[in-house]
């Protein structure tokens, strides 16, 4: 089971360009889902310090 | 009062030309950018011919397109600045002729001497002769298609930075780019090159109502 | 005829008028992102885990679920965009200007990771980290088309101006795309002939396909996830001085607490 798991992982050698893509694509879409939340509350904590 | 859409053209473009003519620095400019850069290419690669030969139609075009976007902010800036544009605009008259004029006196004011410029180049880039005349037609659509697109650029970033609407345009001239040094260099190695220029000109069909539609529109937001 | 198109019509302005859109929009996130994340891993683990290994290529080819669902993205997000800026354009709907100024920055990251993965597959199947191979080519031009769209909505304050100026160059780009598609295709044949493409689709094994398409799906999800996101963000910045904003998104902070 893993030697079958690092098999998968090291893809005849070919694993890294095919995790290093992965890890690009979570990275960049992890970027999209943080800069509006982070846009959200900052307005959030702007209205709050307003004083409402 | 209705007043004849040639009429109203041809003042535009008289009155454009005029300005442009009275400050010679407007016509001279593109010229000589034309020819550093150009110049600066087999100083910075190499002075031998047959390289200076196979680069020729990259550079010319390359030239052409930053000059031609040299001074495309003043199509439209000056007379924002001084309200003239606002006059043109509270008229009867379709403000699509007023930006058809305004381009075609662009290209005037820099595509002529780019064409000039581009007549310097080739002799010393060493084009071939059989080459000169597609690089004039194609130079001449292109162009043209630059100046419309320029004036796009330069009405969406009106009252902006100058180099913002080159940043604009640039990705939108790359077609043109392509198929001009595709004429050039088929026109170098003897093969048929009618079909790019034909494209260009379709090109430049579509582009002149539509880029001067959208030119009226982005001109527009300034006014709401 | 119509009155179902009066019906659309005004079904569609009420439920995008910014207050009515962010109640409902907040209702269907969660779901939203349940199911393009399930859609999203089911497609990563099929064609990463259990698709056949290619040929020719070895296991690299996998990439292809990365890298042509994001190719696919970036030309269809524009193609959205340019829809929302004809609806603005000519109806002047304030939402459609929103959603192509949200839509922009996401067209920008799928292309650019469609780029950052096209050099990485090329690195063991051409030796180098790039190729100035035809969709590559037409790839990167699509993405100096995002930067200069976002570029330009940045460099204007006002931002309903922004919108309709960036409708204007997402019409443009949308009729230049096909021919810079076509004139990289010549220029590319002019210079070199092709001798391996990317991805050959049509003569895939449906065993590799069908991830595909999958993937594909999954990709569509996040792009609407991440779409209402960040229309959302947008929404809630544009109209921060309005009174609904304070009264609904500061009750809504209060529940969740």
């Amino acid at each position: 089971m893993i030697n079958n798991l690092s098999a998968i992982i090291y893809m005849d050698g070919n694993g890294l360009y095919v995790w290093v893509c992965l890890l690009v694509l979570i990275l960049i879409l992890g970027i999209n889902i943080y800069l509006p939340s982070r846009r959200l509350k900052k307005i959030y904590k702007e209205n709050k310090t307003n004083g409402l | 009062m209705k007043s004849d859409i040639y009429n109203w053209f041809f003042l535009i473009l008289k009155r454009d030309l005029l300005i442009a003519f009275r400050r010679s620095s407007t016509y001279i400019t593109p010229l000589i950018f034309f020819l550093i850069v150009v110049s600066f290419f087999p100083l910075a690669l190499s002075p031998d011919q047959d390289f200076l030969r196979s680069l020729a139609p990259g550079v010319i075009w390359i030239a052409a397109l930053l000059s031609s976007l040299l001074a495309v902010e003043t199509i439209f800036s000056e007379d924002f600045k001084d309200g003239t544009l606002d006059e043109f605009f509270v008229t009867n008259e379709p403000s699509f002729v007023l930006v058809f004029a305004k381009v075609l006196c662009h290209w005037l004011i820099t595509g002529l001497p780019i064409l000039l410029a581009s007549a310097i180049s080739s002799i010393i880039l060493y084009l071939p002769a059989s080459s000169f005349l597609p690089m004039i037609c194609s130079l001449i659509l292109g162009t043209f298609f630059m100046s419309l697109l320029g004036a796009m650029g330069a009405a969406l970033s009106l009252g902006r930075s100058a180099i913002l609407s080159s940043i604009i345009v640039l990705p939108f001239s790359i077609p043109t780019l392509l198929m001009g040094t595709a004429v050039v260099s088929s026109a170098i190695n003897n093969q048929d090159y009618s079909g790019f220029l034909l494209i260009m000109g379709a090109m430049l069909a579509i582009g002149i109502p539509g880029l001067c539609l959208l030119t009226v529109e982005a001109i527009l937001l300034n006014y709401e | 005829m119509s009155r179902i198109w009066n019906f659309i019509k005004s079904w569609t302005v009420e439920m995008g008028s910014p207050p009515l859109f962010f109640q409902w929009s907040s209702k269907a996130l969660p779901w939203l992102a349940i199911i393009s994340i399930i859609v999203f891993s089911i497609g990563m683990v099929w064609g990463i885990f259990y698709s056949p290994t290619d040929y020719k290529q070895g296991d690299v080819y996998r990439i292809i679920y990365i890298h042509v669902p994001s190719a696919i993205l970036g030309q269809s997000i524009l193609m959205f965009m340019a829809i929302c800026g004809f609806i603005t354009v000519v109806w002047r709907v304030k939402i459609s200007g929103m959603l192509i100024k949200s839509a922009a920055s996401i067209g920008a990251s799928f292309t650019l990771i469609a780029l950052i993965t096209g050099s990485i597959w090329g690195k063991p199947t051409w030796g180098t980290w790039w190729v100035w191979d035809a969709r590559l080519t037409s790839t990167l031009i699509l993405f100096f088309i995002y930067t200069a769209i976002i570029g330009l909505h940045s460099s204007l304050d006002d931002k309903t101006k922004a919108d309709r100026a960036i409708s204007i160059l997402s019409l443009v780009g949308i009729a230049i795309i096909p021919i810079i598609k076509k004139s990289v295709d010549w220029w590319y044949t002019l210079h070199q002939p092709s001798t391996f493409t990317l991805s050959s689709a049509p003569s895939m094994a449906p065993d590799m396909y069908q991830p595909l398409l999958v993937c594909v799906l999954g990709f569509y999800l996040i792009f609407a996830f991440l779409l209402t996101m960040n229309l959302r963000a947008e929404i809630v910045f544009r109209e921060k001085n309005k009174t609904w904003v304070s009264k609904q998104y500061l009750n809504r902070q209060k529940n969740d607490k």
